[in-house]
């Protein structure tokens, strides 16, 4: 085998993992998804007078999270892949627990923060369309 | 010895591990299309990969229909590594250019 030919080999080996990989969607599902993130986060970081509401609101955005993330994997569950693995799952990991702290850092947010965290909504919902669409390639 | 895997030198045995490395499970019609081989073909291919035990076939259950589901194996995904290694040392002219 010589160096032109394991240059090609190398370039169909990164096409097909680029294909089966990242967690892709059409642009309907991408909005729905980056919407329900963004609102998800934004919730999280509100701080309604009552404390009820405020328990409400958080298993609301917790939802929302879920959802956002679930849109698209339900979608590339369709398309038949299943699950994640190498990159892609570590990449999901560190993007749960963010969220996470995200949710509980939002549980004692007051007026300023929450303030802050409706401009990190938009960010992420924002940077998670890009994601979606494949604007922003993880490592693989 | 150049690190080359015998079994994945033929470029669609490659390109059917490299699509199985992104995901944990594929059904067989997503592979199948992405491949652009006929049923029987792709059959082949997997009988090779799973004699070799790069590749794991299962059925499952989806309602009324029996999917086939395939799993690049713990030993696939590591045959992979080595093989992308060493077509990437030739590819950089690190390596020799002898077949395993």
């Amino acid at each position: 085998m010589d160096s032109n030919e394991a240059q090609a080999s190398l370039q169909a080996a990164r096409e097909a993992h680029q294909i089966s990989a990242p967690l892709k969607a059409p642009i309907g599902i991408s909005v729905a998804a980056a919407v329900a993130a963004g609102a998800g986060v934004a919730l999280g970081g509100a701080s309604p007078a009552s404390g009820g509401i405020k328990l409400v609101l958080v298993v609301v955005a917790a939802v929302l999270l879920a959802v956002a993330y679930l849109l698209p994997a339900l979608h590339r569950s369709r398309r038949g892949l299943h699950g994640f693995r190498g990159q892609v799952r570590a990449d999901n990991t560190v993007l749960l627990i963010c969220l996470l702290a995200v949710l509980i850092s939002g549980l004692r947010a007051n007026a300023d923060l929450s303030k802050a965290y409706d401009i990190l909504g938009v960010l992420v919902a924002v940077a998670y369309f890009a994601l979606l669409r494949g604007w922003l390639r993880s490592r693989s | 010895m150049n690190g080359l895997i015998d079994t994945l030198v033929a470029p669609v045995r490659l390109r059917i591990c490299a699509f199985l490395s992104g995901c944990e499970e594929a059904d067989f019609g997503a592979v199948q299309q992405y491949c652009e081989l006929t049923k029987s073909n792709l059959s082949k291919q997997l009988t090779v990969l799973s004699e070799r035990g790069l590749v794991e076939i299962r059925k499952v259950q989806a309602g009324r229909y029996v999917k086939t589901r395939l799993r690049l194996t713990d030993a696939g995904e590591q045959a992979l590594s080595g093989h992308l290694a060493a077509l990437q040392a030739i590819a950089q002219g690190a390596a020799g250019v002898h077949r395993t």
